[in-house]
């Protein structure tokens, strides 16, 4: 076992207890993968079957960037409150207001986005036994309903089996890719399935894809969890980040591999729930059902943990009172962010009932890229105004600003695709967030109590 | 599509059905599993504070319907109360389990209650500092990164009779918050942290293996007991 010079409570800790193998487990199969299941393939709709792994890498690319640049950060602050608390110390409180919207409505809409994949599974299941016409809104509404009441009462609701459960979610791309290079392996034909179209809409259509390459990893950098402590474990953090990045990108490349050699790039595009999709194909009743149950899983346990995530983010900013401190209560015997999570309940349920999945997902990509774009200009005022020698960092990442300048770079390029195809929802959604800007530096900012904000033992910063 | 799979409707009706005997069966099995762990949880939360049960006079011992247990009585001449507060408001986070040890007895400080939390994140809903109005800057001895309450302008005099107990305190990493009311004192510190993995796959916040050792009670009540020493009528400031 190898053991590692990280303090925690005073602590020697191995690094086996802080990536345990639930924790680099956790890291493929938890809120990210669900990004195999469904949504990728939007990407290859929109540049074509290489387009879309094309994409998958550059995308891996940007992520790079993102869990380096977290990593120094967080390695200084106890990372605890992630983006939002380093947009608090870093930036100030406008943006801090911004990324806590970032945060809850790119969680928000993941959550609407599962929702809508696991009401159109069970539609899809049961029109194939025969149960035509079965409508797939109560669904829906079931999964998010039964997700927030479940995450109403807190610790009063248990659901420790999820280790073994959510295992099925990445045990079921395993098993799929396997029989897919063995026992199916003549079902397998890329080219015939690209038809010739090796890139159809050319080069413009790798950078489109690029919109939806984000969805293979989108929230990676949200499983490093912080503990409780002074000091944050240092190589702990990038490496717990990189070692589920890796995982997402061979099950990313196992998935492409599957299902751009099993369905028409021209299908795949639209599909609502490839991999499962890519199970009938074969035809195999098992298989199917191993599927079924990997994408019911993988995106209960995603929404569930949105639904968390995302009234944790919308309480954190009413007790900054960035928004009405009455979202800040907590529920006396659950002890639970009740308000928040009864306030996004509705949110959730009128995208996932009336936004198609590729908007849904649109709008959660792009909050989460705001997001990103948000960490490259933080790093490099981070770097200037607390310098290497004023702050020890647990981590210094490599050959800064460059990763920072490259994810903005990624970031723009990204932008541009997301406008290739989804200009309405671009503009929509910059102009939601300029809105909610202006309504909180005008009104909402004279209730913000900024002494109380600024915890980190940092030097005063340069310049200031 | 570009590939012909064709199968007997007939076999594939059967095979469904199938798929959802054994989806029926694992829903079955997956609710008794729940109804099993959320049995084996409260069981492992409920013994969280027993260790020190026989060590209270007139001892209180109650839990929740989470299993969360509590517990007061008289434990060393002084009136204690004992409480576990879960807590997974924070983002990015592991789910903490704090401990909150009460010594109630009245002192002689009305209006001039104090509450100090290191390492605040704005989410900490248990902490009293929200409920004083006063803020206070804390001194030298303590740590610069402590967020220093009071109810009122008479608080700094409090603050200045616990300071050099309380940085003694909070030397300790796990302690997270001292305070001292007209009503006593209390120590928060944390008993346990949540496993990683269970939090990450469904945000569940287990903490197998928390437990409440009589010596780690002791130091407790120990610093308690010098905080009241500290607040008690003629000690010097």
């Amino acid at each position: 076992m190898t053991t590692q010079s990280t303090a925690i409570h005073g602590e020697k800790v191995s690094l086996l207890r802080v990536l345990g193998p639930g924790h680099v487990w956790a890291l493929g199969v938890g809120i990210v993968l669900v990004g195999e299941f469904m949504g990728w393939n939007f990407a290859v709709g929109k540049g074509g079957a290489l387009a879309a792994l094309i994409a998958c890498w550059f995308a891996g690319l940007l992520y790079t960037c993102v869990a380096m640049i977290d990593s120094e950060v967080t390695s200084t602050v106890a990372a605890a409150g992630g983006q939002y608390a380093q947009a608090k110390h870093i930036v100030g409180p406008l943006m801090a207001f911004n990324v806590g919207l970032f945060l809850v409505m790119a969680y928000t809409m993941l959550e609407a986005g599962n929702a809508i994949t696991l009401g159109y599974l069970v539609q899809t299941v049961a029109g194939m036994t025969g149960i035509e016409g079965m409508w797939d809104k109560p669904f829906v509404v079931l999964t998010i309903m039964f997700l927030a009441w479940l995450n109403y009462r807190g610790v009063f609701a248990t659901l420790t089996f999820n280790l073994v459960i959510t295992a099925i979610a990445c045990l079921a791309v395993v098993v799929l890719f396997l029989t897919m290079i063995s026992v199916n392996a003549g079902m397998v034909d890329h080219a015939a399935m690209i038809n010739n179209n090796t890139l159809p809409y050319g080069w413009l259509g790798v950078i489109a894809a690029m919109h939806f390459g984000l969805w293979y990893y989108l929230g990676i950098e949200g499983t490093t969890q912080a503990a409780e402590e002074v000091r944050s474990p240092a190589r702990a953090l990038p490496l717990g980040t990189m070692t589920g990045m890796i995982t997402l990108l061979i099950a990313a490349t196992m998935t492409w591999y599957i299902c751009a050699g099993l369905m028409p790039w021209e299908y795949l595009g639209q599909a609502v729930t490839p991999l499962f999709d890519a199970a009938r194909m074969t035809g195999s009743g098992p298989l199917m059902v191993l599927l079924f149950i990997g994408t019911i899983f993988s995106t209960l346990a995603s929404a569930n943990g949105c639904i968390n995530d995302a009234s944790r983010a919308w309480f954190s900013m009413g007790r900054d009172r960035y928004l009405p401190v009455w979202f800040g209560a907590v529920h006396p015997k659950y002890r639970t962010p009740f308000r928040s999570i009864v306030f996004l309940i509705p949110v959730a349920l009128v995208f996932a009932l009336q936004v198609p999945l590729d908007q849904v997902i649109t709008f959660s990509i792009l909050s989460g890229l705001l997001g990103y774009t948000f960490m490259s200009f933080n790093m490099i005022m981070f770097r200037n105004k607390w310098p290497l020698d004023t702050i020890k960092r647990g981590y210094v990442h490599p050959f800064h600003p460059l990763p920072a300048i490259v994810l903005l770079l990624l970031c723009v390029i990204t932008y541009f695709a997301v406008f290739l195809g989804y200009g309405a929802q671009l503009v929509a959604m910059m102009v939601f967030y300029i809105i909610a800007s202006l309504w909180f530096a005008f009104h909402r900012y004279k209730y913000v109590k900024r002494g109380d904000q600024f915890t980190m033992n940092w030097p005063r910063p340069q310049g200031y | 599509m570009g590939r012909a799979v064709s199968f007997s409707s007939e076999v594939l009706r059967v095979s469904l059905e199938m798929v959802f005997a054994a989806t029926a069966a694992g829903t079955a099995a997956v609710a008794w599993l729940a109804h099993r762990e959320r049995q084996s949880i409260r069981g492992r939360r409920r013994v969280i504070l027993e260790p020190v049960v026989p060590l209270f006079e007139n001892a209180i011992f109650t839990s929740d319907g989470a299993g969360i247990p509590k517990l007061e009585g008289r434990y060393r001449d002084l009136h204690l109360k004992l409480d576990l507060i879960p807590d997974t408001m924070t983002i990015k986070r592991l789910p903490q389990l704090w401990l909150s040890v009460t010594a109630i007895k009245p002192l002689q400080i009305t209006d001039a209650g104090i509450a100090i939390l290191i390492r605040p994140s704005g989410a900490d809903f248990y902490s009293l500092t929200e409920k004083m109005a006063e803020h206070l800057d804390p001194p030298p001895s303590l740590p610069w990164e402590c967020l220093v309450r009071g109810e009122t302008d008479k608080s700094a005099l409090t603050l200045a009779k616990i300071a050099p107990e309380a940085a003694r305190i909070l030397a300790d990493p796990k302690v997270k918050e001292i305070a001292a009311t007209q009503r006593g004192v209390r120590i928060v510190t944390q008993l346990a942290e949540g496993k990683r993995g269970q939090h990450l796959l469904l945000r569940q916040c287990d903490f197998e293996g928390a437990e409440l050792t009589p010596a780690r009670l002791d130091a407790l009540v120990t610093s308690l007991k010098k905080l009241l020493a500290a607040l008690a009528p003629g000690s010097a400031s």
